[in-house]
């Protein structure tokens, strides 16, 4: 059974239609590429996923259990995480801050027993703290943990945000775009994280406009073109595709 | 006064400050809480401690049933929605002859009776006061230093993050809104007690600048910071007795010049207060 | 004949009121549509070009000259406002311009409360003396002639946002705003325009309203929030919807009132704004984008 499912998923913004009958699945395991032009619908379709959209028609399931309209907060502590394509932090709160709220598995530790500092609530903190800090040791973070996350640089904001989608160990990591806005240098150490974190496991599923990005990492990539799903194969497949190629006709990266 | 104002901007910078929810309601339940406990006490003869458990109960439970509907609207909405409820509840108080004795207000309300004990000289409400107001710092120093805290400053900052690491956003921002509208009830219960006289006026938009003036001043996300401006700003008012417009005047060009301010310049004044400068 | 008199009279005085709360609402609507602040001093517009008017007139005694000088002075005060308090702390937060404005109201309120006091003043004019019978309808000269000044101000107000640069460049930064600044379009000058046009038409409907009644510096808080109510009727920013919101109250509060009870009147406009907001929180005529 595949991890996620998106069945003839089609979302419409006022007459415009952004997806259109876009089936897919992503397995344990894998690392999937979804690519497209501009404006083909890739993060219109994550947000589906996630429940920030609503899709017009269509089910995403995940784990056998349909989501589809499952509320964001609810999705996420369900297994789903992802990043955003422009970074997104909270940036009043410290690096370590930010990477424990990123796992609120422990919400179903009620929040009397937290405020009044119960126990059970106190050892699930330090327990949270420690994986907060493995995740940052691994990301080579730890020298920042106590820094305002506005004040980083964002080639670490990006690792940062990757740290907390990692934070609830979630069956499916959902990446928007990890290699944008930032240099070579670091394109290849996100690269490296990515394929570390598929060899132990991780499933991951990413968008990317990188092409050297996509085709090194990816065993397997969706194209999508005007928010139709024009494609599906490994990169050898994809990049000879005549409909790929067509789609996006003159963009070359 | 101090410490009845203490307690109601406290609990309001947890809402304003800590989760960036901007409701203009807080003296509405500031006065229902008054109310309540006045009537309480005058038709039906109930206690101190007894008003201010129920009064707040209620006001809670109102603002549970105001805020499953309010909560879902978007800020600049639910500001305006909030200044409704409020409106309305003043226009209520004066218009329901037979219950609240409209402009009139309530006159008498008892002091409070501690397990036999009157309480009648200014000392005694001081302590008794003071109590509760320690009480509700350190429950809401605990609160806003929990996981409960944090989750409302990562709303404040970011809903949208919040919500994709799994926050249950509804759930907490009416956690927050619960809260200050238990302590308002508290603070109002407590004013009633103080003053023993209630009426419509509570509802002046008066006292809606005041609280948001020191929420502001104290900074908003700074628990200490707020209480010290609560008490500055009770204490120079009653000075400035006799004049009342001005006053008013004051505060308004006073939270103009707050918000016009430069940020680096409020950073130096707040570095004066404290002993130890929040590092930047 | 009578009771058709009676509906008729109240027709006529619905309409008025609802001109009037048109005049307030679109400036208030203007100003969050484009820049996305919410006006908590605009009660206090209004009631300030009412005293500008009456201080005016008090020197001049001439009742055109003062309302035209007081629509010159708020149009003034607005651009000055906007200048000195909303322009440096819009970008710092959302909550910011709106606390600046309920200081600025406060403070403009009591500030008159101080200088003029707080007993009402009337001011006579023969504007407001004339009383036209028109089979058997009464008819004020001063209301006739708001019926028929505001429709062509905001004829005017039309061609202006049609047809004029900044006029363009207002609806357009309603709609969207970052898309003006890649386009040049000077959001300066806009912001500075709408709240030109805001004040003006607030204080003018003050300065009009005044010698109908009275005037006292308490006369912007009922109007204010009335009109936040009938903005959220119409939809935030939505200018047209707040002016279809303005007329709608006017003839319904005049009907209530004359047909059920003068004091249930006020309340009624919040409790529709209130299950608007609960139910259909984008505004009666629903989602509409820019301002216009």
């Amino acid at each position: 059974m595949a991890l996620l499912e998106c069945l003839n998923v089609t979302k419409r913004f006022f007459g415009f239609t952004a997806l259109d009958n876009v089936s897919l699945q992503i397995n344990k395991g894998e690392l999937v590429g979804l690519i497209g032009p501009n404006g083909s619908g890739k993060t219109t379709l994550f947000n589906c996923i996630t429940g920030f959209l609503s899709p017009e028609n269509g089910d995403i399931v995940f784990n056998g259990k349909k989501i589809t309209g499952w509320a964001p907060f609810k999705i996420a502590l369900s297994g789903i995480t992802r990043t955003f394509q422009i970074v997104r932090l909270f940036r009043e709160m410290s690096v370590i801050d930010n990477t424990i709220m990123a796992l609120q598995q422990y919400q179903s530790e009620s929040v009397f027993k937290s405020v009044f500092r119960f126990p059970s609530a106190r050892k699930k903190e330090s327990v949270a703290r420690e994986r907060a800090l493995e995740l940052l040791e691994f990301l080579g973070l730890t020298h920042l943990k106590d820094e305002k996350a506005k004040n980083l640089s964002y080639g670490q904001q990006k690792l940062l945000s990757l740290a907390m989608a990692l934070m609830p160990k979630p069956s499916i990591l959902l990446l928007d775009e990890p290699a944008a806005y930032v240099n070579p240098t670091l394109t290849n150490k996100i690269k490296k994280y990515i394929k570390m974190l598929n060899q132990q496991g991780q499933t991951i599923f990413l968008i990317e406009h990188n092409m050297n990005v996509v085709m090194d990492l990816c065993e397997r990539i969706i194209v999508l073109s005007a928010g139709q799903k024009i494609a599906e194969g490994t990169p050898a497949e994809i990049k000879d595709n005549p409909r790929v190629i067509d789609a996006y006709f003159g963009e070359t990266k | 006064m101090c410490l009845i104002y203490f307690i109601l901007t406290e609990s309001y910078s947890i809402l304003i400050g800590y989760l960036g929810l901007f409701s203009l309601s807080q003296v509405a339940f500031f006065g229902l809480g008054a109310y309540i406990s006045a009537l309480l006490s005058l038709n039906m003869g109930t206690q101190f401690l007894t008003n201010l458990v129920v009064s707040s109960i209620i006001t809670m439970f109102i603002a549970f049933l105001l805020g499953s509907q309010l909560l879902k609207l978007t800020r600049h909405s639910f500001a305006i929605a909030t200044l409704a409820f409020m409106f309305v509840v003043q226009l209520i108080t004066l218009n329901w002859m037979e219950v609240t004795r409209g402009p009139m207000g309530l006159p008498h309300v008892p002091r409070p009776n501690i397990i036999g004990i009157d309480i009648l000289s200014k000392i005694s409400y001081y302590y008794l006061y003071l109590a509760i107001a320690l009480v509700t710092f350190v429950f809401l120093y605990l609160v806003v230093n929990s996981r409960v805290g944090r989750a409302f400053i990562s709303i404040r900052e970011d809903e949208a993050l919040a919500n994709s690491v799994g926050v249950n956003c509804f759930k907490y921002k009416m956690i927050g809104f619960l809260i200050s509208a238990f302590f308002a009830s508290v603070a109002g219960t407590l004013y009633v007690h103080y003053t023993t006289y209630i009426s419509p006026d509570i509802f002046d938009l008066y006292f809606v600048i005041v609280t948001i003036i020191i929420v502001v001043i104290g900074g908003g996300d700074s628990l200490e910071g707020v209480g010290i401006a609560a008490f500055a700003f009770t204490a120079i008012p009653e000075f400035l007795r006799s004049a009342q417009m001005l006053r008013e005047t004051v505060y308004g060009v006073l939270l103009i010049v707050l918000l016009i301010m430069p940020e680096s310049i409020k950073k130096k004044i707040k570095s004066l207060w404290y002993k130890k400068p929040k590092g930047e | 004949m009578v009771t058709t008199l009676t509906f008729l009279q109240h027709l006529l005085n619905g309409i008025f009121y609802g001109l009037i709360y048109a005049l307030i609402s679109t400036g208030l609507s203007l100003i969050f549509g484009v820049m996305e602040v919410v006006n908590f001093a605009h009660g206090e517009f209004y009631m300030l070009g009412a005293f500008i008017m009456y201080f005016i007139f008090s020197f001049t005694g001439n009742f055109l000259f003062a309302v035209l000088g007081s629509m010159a002075f708020m149009a003034l005060f607005g651009v000055l406002v906007n200048g000195s308090i909303i322009q440096p702390v819009i970008k710092k937060s959302w909550m910011a311009p709106i606390l600046v404005t309920l200081g600025l109201g406060i403070a403009l309120k009591n500030t008159i409360l101080l200088i003029f006091g707080a007993k009402p003043i009337f001011i006579s004019v023969p504007l407001t003396e004339t009383v036209f019978d028109l089979f058997g309808l009464k008819l004020q000269a001063a209301r006739i002639l708001i019926l028929f000044l505001v429709p062509c101000l905001f004829a005017v107000l039309h061609i202006f946002l049609q047809k004029t640069k900044i006029g363009k460049g207002i609806r357009a930064a309603s709609q969207n705003r970052e898309l003006c600044d890649v386009l040049g379009i000077e959001l300066n000058k806009v912001y500075t325009a709408t709240f030109l046009i805001s004040a003006c038409l607030a204080g003018l409907a003050g300065s009009l309203v005044g010698p109908i009644f009275c005037l006292t510096p308490t006369m912007g808080d009922k109007m204010g929030i009335k009109s936040f109510c009938i903005v959220v009727l119409g939809g935030f920013g939505n200018v047209k919807g707040a002016i279809f919101s303005s007329i709608l109250v006017g003839l319904v509060e005049s009907l209530v009132a004359g047909y059920i009870s003068g004091t249930f009147k006020d309340a009624f406009v919040f409790i529709l704004m209130l299950l608007t907001l609960l139910f259909k929180p984008e505004g009666l005529l629903g989602k509409r984008v820019g301002i216009w």
